[in-house]
């Protein structure tokens, strides 16, 4: 899920991410596009993630790529681009969410499509199927800046040091949040643990 | 029975590396003892697990396309085009991604992009007296009769350019500093380069670059980088625009700006994150009195408080949390800032004041955090 990416575009050689970036910077069209058919998934899928599914991964997508001619030379020259392309999109989603107020009836259709949005194979077993739904549940429960910081640092497989440059955040804020979240969701998992116990 | 250890906040420093070596022997040591921190370590391997297992919906192939055609269409126009118009805050974002990337990453690229028009000879600024008053990081020669003056903020510094040409150099800029020119239709930011700029009855009219590079940002435009050699100048409609002025021009509002004080932020930002504790607490308080618009203002007023207490003002660092809570009390930030008032008063041994800092989060099922901090308050 978080590993790097090397999809050799057909008919020809891949450029590192590196290499792209540059040339995107120097006003080279087809890097964008290649960029672009590499990352794009990626970053849909952080910011569907962000934005649970509130249907502007589309938006952020596009401002991501949309801005890249022109933030692309300040890139950091790593081999891999994706945790600086799912940072800017982590920075759209999260902005755009406080802009427009969303943010609360986000969580609610989280929480309430959480359980369908599971599609784990038939053989799975079921406590297994049990556990990720009750996961997605507490995750859905927990305050939106620790949500996004365990979404980005557990899910997206971000570094602390590039949440905090994404969200604007100091590094050690995003530990300390990144370990409340983790305690939360033990505790939250806890009590539907004991619960469905005392149900049975 | 003990269900804290302040030891465990060095599980994930382990895990990433971040403990020295004898320090990660003794909480390895600590570790098989304390059932604690097995307990939370246990969890967040299973934490981390299970979020692997939450599965990933697939992108709408369509949708995926659509984007890739509009993005590239645009990267070719030179311009960007949005197949809607963009909303103010993903242009603001985007100015604030780059900035932060801009403040932070190696400064490595010298390409030029695509979108410059070809170089043009620099225009003639006649040397004058103005150079400007220090601490200016760099010296400006104006035209006769321009009008411009020179403003600094923490490490802040701003040229305002309202009408004429400047010739600027700007020594290159440490981590944490910016140089700004605003015109009265954009703004340049500079990290250490030799440009001139010229307006012309409210608008931009010519940015040249001789050496380094400068970002440009035209009012509701986007940014662009000029390079040694690259100047700009604006195209055929805007220049009509420039020297006839609209018929109910007298009705227009005044000089509009795209400064919003992002950029301001993100510097503040950096200079929390580079632990400039007082610089960066500073900075942001100077950002919270320059835009009382600005849309950084309820994060900047809790990092004040964070900026404050690490720099050892705990009990300025009280107040500006009080100070935020007041103007957001619904702010995310708002158990955090209780909790710092509480920890301060904890300080002061004034129990009921970290009580009633935390009340909200006491009431059953209690926040974890805000019962430790508590329970110590009574130890």
């Amino acid at each position: 899920m978080n590993g790097k990416r090397s999809r050799a575009p057909r008919g020809g050689p891949s450029r590192a991410d590196e290499e792209l970036l540059a040339a995107i910077a120097r006003g080279d069209v087809s890097a964008l596009g290649e960029l672009y058919d590499r990352y794009a998934q990626d970053v849909w899928r952080a910011a569907h993630r962000i934005l649970a599914g509130s249907g502007d991964a589309e938006d952020v997508v596009h401002t991501v790529f949309m801005k890249l001619p022109e933030i692309a030379a300040s890139y950091d020259g790593r081999s891999n681009a994706r945790p600086w392309l799912v940072g800017i999109a982590a920075h759209v989603a999260w902005r755009q969410r406080r802009g427009n107020g969303r943010f609360f009836r986000m969580l609610e259709s989280f929480a309430s499509t959480a359980s369908s949005a599971v599609d784990l194979n038939p053989e799975r077993e079921a406590s297994a199927r049990e556990d990720v739904l009750q996961f997605e549940r507490s995750l859905a429960a927990l305050s939106p800046s620790k949500r996004i910081v365990f979404i980005l640092v557990e899910i997206e497989g971000l570094t602390s040091e590039e949440v905090g440059r994404a969200l604007l955040l100091p590094a050690a804020t995003v530990r300390t949040r990144l370990h409340h979240a983790r305690r939360e969701l033990d505790k939250l998992m806890s009590m539907k643990e004991h619960r469905g116990e005392n149900e049975d | 029975m003990k269900t804290d250890c302040e030891r465990s906040w060095e599980l994930d420093a382990l895990r990433e590396g971040r403990l020295a070596e004898k320090d990660a022997d003794a909480f390895e040591r600590h570790l098989r003892g304390c059932a604690i921190c097995t307990h939370e370590k246990a969890f967040a391997e299973k934490a981390r697990e299970l979020a692997k297992l939450v599965p990933a919906k697939h992108p709408p192939e369509l949708q995926l396309r659509r984007i890739r055609a509009r993005v590239l269409r645009a990267a070719e126009l030179g311009v960007p085009a949005t197949r809607r118009e963009m909303a103010p805050w993903a242009i603001a974002i985007a100015a604030v991604a780059a900035a932060v990337a801009l403040g932070i990453s190696v400064r490595r690229s010298s390409s030029k992009p695509a979108t410059m028009a070809a170089s043009a000879s620099p225009a003639s600024i006649e040397p004058s007296s103005a150079t400007i008053a220090e601490p200016l990081t760099g010296s400006v020669q104006a035209s006769g009769g321009a009008k411009w003056r020179q403003t600094r903020i923490g490490n802040i510094e701003r040229v305002t350019l309202e009408d004429g040409a400047l010739r600027i150099h700007v020594r290159h800029q440490s981590l944490g500093e910016r140089f700004f020119v605003d015109t009265p239709d954009g703004v340049i930011e500079v990290r250490g380069t030799t440009f001139e700029v010229e307006t012309f009855e409210g608008h931009t009219t010519r940015v040249a670059v001789d050496e380094g590079f400068v970002s440009w940002r035209m009012t509701g435009a986007s940014e662009v980088l000029l390079h040694a050699g690259d100047s700009w100048k604006p195209h055929v409609p805007a220049l009509v625009r420039a020297t006839t002025p609209p018929p109910n021009a007298h009705l227009a509002p005044a000089t509009a700006t795209a400064d919003d004080g992002s950029e301001t932020y993100a510097a503040a930002v950096i200079l929390l994150n580079d632990g400039e504790f007082s610089r960066a607490a500073d900075a942001l308080a100077e950002y919270l009195a320059a835009y009382p618009n600005g849309r950084d203002r309820e994060d900047a007023s809790y990092l004040r408080a964070v900026a404050l207490v690490r720099a050892g003002h705990s009990d300025e660092a009280a107040d500006a949390a009080e100070e935020h809570l007041a103007a957001y009390p619904q702010s995310f930030h708002r158990k955090e800032a209780s909790i710092l008032i509480a920890r301060v008063a904890r300080q002061h041994k004034d129990c009921d004041k970290a009580r009633r800092a935390l009340a909200p989060w006491l009431t059953p099922p209690a926040d974890p955090e805000a019962e430790a901090t508590i329970r110590s308050c009574a130890n």
